[in-house]
């Protein structure tokens, strides 16, 4: 059987750090379904270096029947991570490229996923998948990750000509579907080199979002990831930083890029995120669900209780976002505690709502911590307290907004004590200012 | 049974500074992809090749048990099982263990899922980590790149149970615990292993420089028998470990989920050998995970 050939393009500039480079490796060697070519691109090793760097590869090579190729760029000064790139398509002998950082992994069937992605749509000449967000440490020669989130967000192609949230790694691309002087990477970019070439193939050539709801790998952020270094660049006054040059060169070629767009998906833009335009902050969009939860109208409410209901979660446990563990009545009042799980990126709620069948609503945030968090390892978990005035005898529904969708919180069972202390009694949020509770119709 | 007992050793099975040690893999194989099977094995042939080159003396054996249906594999086992009955994992595995232990020199047993791939240091590292480290540790080699949320001390290793999935069984260890009990069919069998070693004064460890692919789909549904065996072993262990709310949690999926009309269809578990509730060692409140995990 003809499996398709992926080269995948690996930079790396550090050779103290070659010890992540094998595990980025061995997850690309091993993947199904499909023949993958490391090119490993080194930025002016030594001779010394190379020698002992294919020494430390030979058994990935021996593994992968010798696909592995090692390439040295020795040229310029300084950061030359746009130039490395280049080297590695001029020298690709597959249809398909990816990129991948040296410290970061892909999961077992990531490029056949997107590989059938662009198979399955001749339109697209680049197929995106989604990236997990893993909060790392380097412990000796072994990263430790004390975290990971979910997908942190699914958008589509118009959400990344807003702004980039594809990692490097999360694509790949079909290069028999893109001219030759766009398959390069500008190297008078030492930052953002990678939402450049998104932006013109994704632009020019078609993008493919299919799979972006699935996992392809993963982004392991450390405390010292280069692209920090260089946002903190520039604390001299007066001295341009890198990074807001490469931003202004995005914004100009944002200008200079049109795309064409399909009169439904026009449509689809323009509802996207509940009707209101791209530029709305996230505080608006909040704001215009809980709007929508707040109609007076009896018939928008029970259309809201059953767009409440479309979103439970599957009982028992499943706790994405966070559950339950505590629900009782109070006199003329629900308690409601739970937990919410924290993570990295925006993605993860820390207000929390309840809503009883008649339509009340109140909001806390969820920012008590556990009682055991200091004896376990890492634990992220914030509790929360909700109290539901309403003569309602059905306890309301929990729920969070995460990315502009509702989620409900379903209950599981749950020993950790929340630690209650005045400073940091739970109060109702902002938004409740200006909301206005339902009719009781 | 004396739950104080400390795990046994002798001269011979205790690994310290011993110059090279033997080491058993055991796969047990019923249904995947050949093409998937040959690239373990060469992963495995590219492993021993590393540990011999750096450890002339150390020696590796396969041992495999998988259906007779499954088409010759060219690879040099040791030995093979092909009397495939799905006695469930536990069982395999304890078959195999029987095996090596009784009739060969094997120090210790790799116990190795057919859907993984392994590294190739990682039984060089694995050996280093058993020849520097006592007879009474239960190690796994981390999994990658889709790593177990189980949380483990970046600097000792030490994890609160060890997965089976990649789990290394010393002689002394499946000498003193049988090794798994075989009335889990498959999961959770590791996490009563590991609670046992636990309980007889031993640790468990998690090796993060030997690493294992492990091929496991991010989310998803598990097929349902795969999800009913899950349940059935987790009540299982809940009876054997003294946690009752935590079988009574599970008795509740089993019939919200539909496998079960009603409690009263549960069949009782038998427990030939109960453990009182140790904290210390235990954890249920978290349900499946049996741990708190570092990520959901």
């Amino acid at each position: 059987m003809n499996l398709p050939e992926l080269s995948v393009l690996i930079r790396i500039h550090d050779f103290s750090r070659v010890h992540l480079l094998c595990e980025a490796i061995f997850s690309v060697i091993i993947q199904s379904n499909v023949r993958v070519f490391p090119v490993v691109l080194c930025q002016r090793f030594t001779d010394s270096e190379l020698e002992e760097l294919k020494a430390i590869l030979d058994p990935y090579r021996s593994l992968s029947d010798g696909r592995i190729s090692v390439v040295n760029v020795d040229f310029g000064s300084g950061d030359i991570r746009s130039h490395l790139l280049n080297e590695g398509l001029r020298r690709r002998k597959t249809r398909y490229v990816s990129i991948l950082d040296f410290d970061d992994v892909m999961y077992h069937d990531s490029y056949t996923t997107l590989i059938s992605a662009l198979q399955d749509n001749e339109k697209a000449a680049i197929a995106f998948g989604g990236i997990i967000w893993a909060d790392c440490e380097d412990i000796g020669r072994t990263p430790y990750v004390r975290n990971k989130a979910s997908l942190p967000r699914q958008g589509c192609v118009y959400d990344l000509f807003v702004d980039n949230f594809c990692p490097f790694h999360s694509f790949v691309v079909d290069t028999t579907r893109v001219a030759e002087e766009d398959l390069c990477f500008n190297e008078n970019l030492g930052i953002l080199e990678d939402y450049d070439f998104i932006l013109r193939v994704s632009a020019r050539y078609g993008a493919d979002f299919s799979a972006i709801g699935r996992a392809v790998g993963e982004y392991r952020r450390r405390p010292n990831d280069t692209i920090r270094e260089k946002a903190a660049i520039g604390a001299v006054p007066g001295a341009p930083r890198e990074y807001e040059c490469a931003r202004r060169h995005i914004d100009q070629l944002k200008r200079e890029l049109f795309v064409e767009v399909p009169v439904d998906e026009f449509t689809a833009l323009r509802h996207h995120w509940s009707g209101l335009p791209y530029s709305a902050s996230r505080e608006e969009q909040l704001r215009h669900q809980i709007e929508i939860l707040g109609s007076r109208t009896g018939r928008q409410l029970a259309a809201t209780r059953a767009l409440l209901r479309s979103f439970q979660l599957p009982t028992g446990l499943r706790w994405e976002f966070g559950y339950v563990d505590l629900v009782r009545r109070e006199a003329d009042e629900w308690v409601i505690c739970g937990w919410v799980a924290a993570g990295v990126g925006e993605t993860y709620p820390d207000e929390v709502f309840a809503m009883d069948t008649d339509g009340a609503l109140t909001a806390t945030r969820a920012d008590m911590p556990r009682e055991d968090t200091e004896k376990t390892v890492k634990v992220r978990d914030t509790g929360f307290e909700l109290r539901l005035a309403t003569q309602s005898d059905s306890p309301p529904i929990v729920f969070v907004v995460v990315d502009g969708r509702l989620r409900t919180l379903p209950s599981a069972h749950s020993q950790h004590h929340r630690i209650d202390s005045p400073s940091i009694r739970p109060r109702r949020s902002s938004i409740l200012d200006w909301l206005t509770i339902k009719d009781k119709r | 049974m004396n739950f104080n007992a400390p795990l046994l050793h002798s001269g011979s099975t205790n690994l310290k500074h011993r110059d090279a040690l033997s080491i058993t893999i055991g796969i047990v194989t019923l249904s995947r992809p050949m093409e998937r099977l040959r690239l373990l094995f060469q992963s495995i042939k590219v492993a021993c090749e590393i540990l011999q080159r750096e450890i002339p003396s150390a020696s590796v054996s396969i041992y495999l048990k998988c259906s007779n249906r499954l088409p010759r594999l060219d690879f040099p086992f040791d030995f093979i099982d092909n009397c495939f009955d799905n006695i469930g994992f536990g069982a395999s595995h304890n078959r195999l263990m029987q095996e090596c232990f009784s009739n060969s020199e094997s120090d210790m047993y790799f116990c190795l899922n057919d859907d993984t791939i392994v590294d190739p240091y990682c039984l060089l590292e694995a050996h280093e980590f058993a020849r520097s480290n006592a007879f009474n540790v239960l190690f796994e080699a981390i999994q990658t790149p889709l790593e177990h949320p189980k949380p483990y001390d970046p600097l000792s290793g030490i994890t609160p149970w060890c997965s089976g999935a990649a789990m290394f069984i010393t002689r002394s260890i499946f000498m003193q615990t049988g090794g798994f009990d075989e009335n889990m069919f498959m999961y959770c069998e590791d996490v009563d292993l590991s609670w046992r070693v636990r309980c007889y004064g031993g640790s468990c460890r998690l090796l993060p420089s030997a690493r294992v692919a492990h091929e496991v789909s991010l989310g998803g549904a598990k097929p349902r028998e795969i999800r009913r065996q899950m349940l059935e072993s987790a009540r299982y262990l809940g009876e054997k470990w003294s946690a009752p709310e935590f079988v009574r949690a599970i008795e509740t999926i089993l019939v919200e989920e539909g496998f079960y009309p009603d409690p009263i269809y549960l069949r009782a578990v038998r427990i030939a050998n109960r453990f009182p509730p140790d904290l210390d060692i235990m954890e249920f409140r978290q349900l499946l995970s049996f741990c708190i995990p570092r990520w959901r």
